[in-house]
């Protein structure tokens, strides 16, 4: 049965993969992920982390699952290896992947393939699991998108999809044919059968590998870079250093431009970039950054923004004085007449933690030089646009030349809205090489380039009267920011601008501190800058109310915002309706029967949150809209293309603009199909950040659908002989409004259309209104055409021995406008509650006293598995925002900010301890607990 | 991963294996690989040969032998957990198996592997030493019986010599006086790491303690029995008062650093904490229900 041939350390295997032979040549030490992935094509299989944490490779070995990237090629010979290629026959999905198709088991797919298989090897063995088998099943997969509630529901309905299950479009009869309805994904297809190609999975011909070479020291100057010993490798085809590479700084906001392409005179954090290799694969690579020669001389370094505040701390970067990277000082109203009306005032503390946004997607970049002298760059981001934009500043080329693809992208959460340094050495390597080059992070890679939540010290205080109405709020924000600006700026506004947008406070004063360290760079993650306020506000309203007797709901009910309000910041909120989710949460968690009165060590708490719908202003000054759509109609008026050059990074947003799109033009959703993300081919789009695409993106698309319409009724008018403004265009029939009958096909219109004039395009555009916000330094953050809100009930129960939390139940609700795809609000409000149960209780990134990460994997980052989610009950309240395409406004990064508060307030009803410091780990519980009965014995 | 390149080996038998282990510099023996793979990979092992012992027919096998139990080194968790041998003898071990790894890990994670790593943290050496149990060690030279409790050297350290493969592990049947139970604390509900773990083993005749080992896993360099604790028990009626005592001396017993996971103090506290419900657990499983109303102090 042994079929190896030794040939130095080479052997070729057979191996029996989704029931073929392949004959293989490998090393001892390849592993079946590599063979699968780069020999066989079979790139269904994921790598995500490479040792075994996140289960992205899951294979079925056997029957069981397995992970790929553990297992020897040599080992799996002879085994039944099964991909999720092999679960569906001629092009026919599997039952359970149906399931995950209809009931919206999937986002980002890039954990789609193990959760399908090990959900496979699952219903093998018991056809009707339970919850509780199907969550042990799923505990070693990690998904960041979903929350687990849909795949695990997917799982157990399974059955239900034995036979092909029939359109969500036909059955109920709504004015809306196809907005509103829970359809599933347009990528769904190819994501549950493993096809979708994701920026790893593509590999070009003659293509190279590159990788990075980064500092091992927090703060060093750079004295000398040898790369003589590289340069002589075998296998090395270019080296860069900062010598052969522009001197032009970048980053995201452009007054705050600070990072270099690769190190010029000092390294600012351990990771920071110095050298960069491509070579004929990856490990050639790392043995040439082995071979440079870097002379440091190692300089005095700094990791806590306070320290780094004082005068004479270490200098990080000359043009932020005490290593103040952003400065906000902001004051309305008048916060001291305010707490001299109060009848209570409280102030508090509270400290956040650094998290990491942790897509399963390792970040990953391939670049092209065409011979035409224009550059293609692959790559898994959230802002084709922006990339483009930097790399045109960093190549010193026009924009033009430049075709950024974004290709299917496994989960962002903000981590992937700026260039990244791959991509930027990818471009310049392959433009040296005259070859493509492929550059991607590994798990560790990815924590030390970071871009992840800024840490947050926050004083909060509030003046309340003794009915609960708020007077005034006076708040600091220190926000530790690592060693480059990225978003940081933003975040430091952000921290302050959202505290006025939940509940009517008449007074606020804001001082904000965005500090740099010697250590990775914080960015935008998922709720940019809010979650760690937002905890603040919540934990402190909580103890505010419970101090006056009051119920912490009525207390929120008697400030919250009302619709058409102006905010004290000068924020223009129109659609809001956080009272009616206060009521829907009180309703259906069984509040009132709850609150204060379950017993010590089971507690339930509440939290609100809310978000912009997009911001206001761009991050660079230009006049363009924001979000731009093209469509194309074929000639024979059967298929409609959608072109956005907005992002799809897993929320749902191609499916949300395609229903848009669709319904604006009265075809059915089978008939749209969307191409996006692709500079060449599709038009400006800001992309996904800020919660934007629904609302901006999907104006433009509605404007386009609406234009391509109104050349078709101008056409079915002389067709049918009616007049215009009594045709109608619904589920691909254009008719007479009044007489039904009197009617034609859509395709038919619109062949004639093609027929007479050439090409049907439709054409749209979305801006947001002109002058939003205030007159104010920092007045743009924070400004948005709409804002969502949200709000949450969770119920603990806390082991007061060990300090451990177990989240029983979320119930939630949100006022998210009118859901275009009321499956993916669920799906986003549930995979925001099980990040945010990730950050509240397990995910903080450690660091040693020189600044190395303690924890750069994911077995000491701990992200919550299936296991540690609990039921969610998640809800939308009627809505209906003017500004959003068919009344929609945002839900992703909205749904995240109730959470922490929540949660928090349940531990505090749970166990009469408050924990003021992210995450609330077991040990901090203890300790509180400790302190509060010290007081007590000795008070 | 850029591991190093290294040489494959698959013997057919224990006995080629055993003698490609002694002639071979610097080679690992293979059997699920979830640790040597990454071990490698991050430098902590070396190995220019690797010796797969994956399919060795008698490392892969669960026997009963009478009075004891014996499993294959590289029976995966997986066999381990489904066996029915197991299930009938050792519930305990089927009921830490999913604590152990995740389920992936678990398909390729073998017992013997998790034994031979010999990190602090390792789950199975943990519920084994409670159970006394005892391994086989195999080279060209023989073949020893080495009682668990006294393998570990330190942390990566045993006193498998080079050329030995470890081949089964024995397990005594217990008494039907006799009961173990296993407790780990993670930080998350699945797939991860002990902060700390504890499995106890009691003989309780007649509500008397005939024997005792309270065994303590991710607190020490090595799993270590609380020798104190464990002794504490011995001639005395479990009861709510003693099992507090003997948490006590447990926790005092455990020599924890600090690290990610968790500090001393609250390693400590969990030591505690996992001792009292542990041998609470034990106390439920060997009592005849009638005589659980004599454990006073704790309710049953």
């Amino acid at each position: 049965m042994i079929l190896q041939q030794k040939n130095g350390h080479n052997y070729f295997v057979e191996l029996t993969v989704n029931g073929d032979q392949h004959m293989v040549l490998v090393s001892a030490k390849t592993t079946l992920v590599e063979v699968l992935r780069e020999q066989l094509g079979l790139t269904g299989t994921k790598l995500g982390c490479g040792v075994g944490d996140c289960g992205a490779c899951t294979i079925l070995l056997d029957g069981e699952p397995a992970n790929a990237c553990l297992l020897l090629a040599l080992e799996a010979e002879g085994r039944d290896i099964i991909t999720i290629e092999g679960i569906s026959t001629n092009g026919e999905l599997h039952p359970l992947q149906r399931a995950f198709v209809n009931e919206g088991a999937i986002q980002c797919g890039f954990c789609t393939p193990a959760m399908v298989l090990t959900g496979k090897a699952l219903v093998n063995k018991n056809a009707d699991p339970s919850e509780k088998e199907v969550r042990e099943a799923l505990a070693g997969t990690f998904c960041r998108c979903t929350g687990y509630a849909k795949i695990v529901k997917a799982i157990r309905n399974w059955q239900h999809y034995n036979e092909m299950p029939s359109s969500k479009e036909e059955g109920e009869k709504t004015e809306l044919a196809v907005v509103g309805k829970s359809l599933p994904r347009k990528d769904s297809f190819d994501k549950v059968t493993g096809r979708a190609r994701y920026t790893d999975d593509i590999h070009l011909p003659n293509m190279l590998y590159g990788k990075i070479l980064t500092s091992p020291f927090p703060h060093a100057r750079i004295l000398n870079i040898d790369t003589q010993k590289a340069e002589v490798l075998q296998g090395v085809k270019a080296i860069l250093t900062w010598k052969n590479v522009p001197d032009i700084l970048y980053g995201v906001s452009p007054a705050r431009y600070d990072e270099h392409i690769l190190a010029k005179e000092k390294v600012c954090y351990i990771g920071d970039e110095v050298a960069a290799v491509a070579a004929i694969d990856e490990e050639t690579c790392q043995k040439a950054l082995d071979l440079i020669e870097v002379e440091y001389e190692e300089l005095p370094a700094v990791f806590d923004p306070i320290e780094a505040m004082k005068d004479g701390a270490p200098l990080i970067l000359e043009r932020y004085p005490n290593n103040i990277n952003t400065r906000v000082d902001w004051n309305f109203g008048d916060v001291e007449k305010g707490f001299e009306e109060a009848d209570l005032v409280l102030s508090d503390t509270y400290v956040g933690n650094r998290t990491y946004q942790s897509p399963m997607e390792p970040h990953c970049a391939i670049a092209e030089w065409n011979s035409d002298g224009r550059l293609t760059l692959y790559t898994s981001t959230q802002v084709v646009h922006y990339v483009r934009y930097q790399l045109s500043r960093l190549l010193e080329m026009s924009q033009g030349d430049i075709r950024v693809i974004g290709t299917h992208c496994g989960g962002g959460f903000g981590g992937k809205a700026e260039v990244n340094p791959l991509e930027i050495c990818a471009a310049f390597l392959a433009k040296k090489t005259g070859r493509p080059v492929k550059m991607r992070y590994n798990r560790t890679e990815m924590f030390y380039h970071f871009r992840g939540r800024h840490k947050q010290t926050i004083d909060m205080k509030i003046g309340m009267k003794k009915d609960g109405t708020i007077t005034a709020v006076q708040q600091k924000s220190v926000l530790e920011g690592g060693a480059y600006s990225s978003f940081g700026v933003i975040a430091a506004y952000y921290s302050g601008a959202m505290v006025p947008t939940l509940y009517k406070l008449p007074n606020y004063k804001y001082d904000g501190f965005r500090v740099n360290t010697n250590l990775p760079a914080c960015g935008a993650m998922r709720g940019h800058g809010c979650p760690h306020p937002r905890f603040a506000f919540e934990s402190l309203l909580t103890d505010m109310a419970i101090k006056l007797e009051l119920d912490p709901i009525e207390v929120r009910l008697k400030n919250a915002m009302e619709p058409d309000s102006r905010t004290v910041n000068d924020l223009d909120v129109g659609s809001c309706e956080l009272k009616a989710c206060l009521e829907e949460v009180r309703r259906k968690s069984g509040w009132d029967e709850k609150w204060g009165k379950l017993p010590f060590g089971r507690g339930i708490g509440v939290g609100c949150g809310g978000f912009v719908s997009g911001a206001g202003y761009p991050i660079y000054r230009s006049k363009f809209p924001h979000s731009n759509a093209t469509i194309k109609v074929s000639e024979d008026g059967n298929t409609v293309i959608l072109y956005t050059g907005e992002t799809e990074i897993g929320q749902g947003s191609m499916t949300v603009l395609s229903q848009i799109a669709a319904e604006a033009m009265g075809i059915t959703y089978d008939r749209i199909k969307v191409e996006y993300a692709d500079t060449d081919i599709t038009p400006l789009g800001f992309g996904s950040y800020s919660s934007r695409v629904t609302l901006m993106g999907g104006n433009a698309c509605k404007m386009a659908g609406e234009d391509v319409r109104q050349q078709l009724l101008e056409v079915a008018s002389q067709m049918i002989n009616i007049p215009m403004e009594q045709i109608k265009s619904r589920k691909n029939y254009i008719y007479d409004r009044e007489n039904e009958k009197a009617g034609i096909p859509w395709e038919e219109v619109a062949a004639r259309y093609f027929s007479e004039n050439g090409p049907l395009i439709g054409r749209g555009h979305y801006s947001p209104p002109e002058g939003l916000g205030g007159d104010f330094k920092g007045a743009t953050v924070g400004t948005s055409p709409a804002y969502s809100f949200s709000a949450c009930v969770c119920e603990v129960e806390v082991d007061v021995e060990t300090g451990k939390v177990k989240v029983i139940k979320f119930t939630d609700a949100h006022d998210v406008g009118t859901p275009i795809n009321p499956m993916a609000v669920e799906g986003q409000a549930e995979g925001a509650i099980a990040m945010m149960l990730g950050e509240t209780l397990l995910e903080d990134m450690v660091f040693d006293k020189k600044g190395n990460i303690l924890n750069p994997n994911l077995h000491d980052y701990l992200l919550p598995t299936a296991l540690d989610v609990p039921p969610i009950d998640s809800s939308t309240v009627e809505s209906y925002e003017p500004r959003g395409p068919f009344g929609a406004k945002e839900v992703g990064e909205g749904a995240t900010l109730p959470v922490i508060g929540a949660i928090a307030n349940a531990i505090y009803d749970a166990i009469g301890v408050r924990v003021k410091e992210l995450p609330i780990t077991p040990e901090r519980i203890l300790k509180a607990l400790g302190e509060k009965e010290r007081k007590e014995c000795f008070p | 991963m850029f591991i190093k390149e290294f040489e494959y080996h698959r013997p057919d038998n224990l006995e080629e294996a055993c003698s490609l282990l002694a002639k071979l510099p610097e080679a690992e023996v293979l059997a699920g690989g979830t640790d040597l793979l990454t071990d490698i990979d991050t430098g902590i092992r070396k190995a220019n040969h690797v010796v797969s012992i994956s399919r060795i027919a008698e490392l892969t096998q669960i026997q009963d032998l009478g009075g004891k139990i014996a499993i294959g080194a590289a029976c995966t968790a997986r066999v381990v957990e489904s066996s029915p041998l197991i299930q009938k003898y050792f519930p305990e071990i089927v009921e830490m198996i999913p604590l152990f790894a995740s389920p992936q890990v678990r398909t390729m994670a073998t017992i013997g592997g998790n034994v031979c790593s010999a990190v602090a943290c390792g789950d199975f050496p943990v519920i084994l030493i409670a159970l006394g149990a005892k391994v086989e060690l195999v080279s060209l030279n023989g073949t020893r019986l080495v009682q668990l409790k006294d393998y570990f050297l330190a942390n990566r350290k045993t006193v498998r010599m080079k050329g030995e493969i470890l081949t089964r592990i024995l397990i005594p049947k217990k008494s039907k006086t006799s009961a173990s139970h296993f407790l780990k604390f993670q930080r998350r509900a699945s797939n991860s790491l002990a902060v700390a773990s504890v499995a106890a083993f009691l003989d309780i005749q007649e509500a008397i303690c005939k024997e005792a080992r309270i065994v303590l896993g991710a607190v020490a360099p090595t799993p270590i029995i609380a020798k104190d604790a464990s002794k504490s028990l011995l001639g005395k009626k479990v009861n709510g008062q003693i099992i507090s005592r003997v948490a006590e001396l447990a926790r005092k017993e455990a020599r924890p650093i600090n690290d990610v996971r968790g500090s001393v103090d609250f390693r400590r506290q969990l030591v505690y904490v996992l001792t009292k419900q542990a041998i609470k657990q034990v106390v439920l499983k060997c009592l005849p229900r009638k005589e659980r109303s004599d454990c006073t102090g704790f309710k049953c």
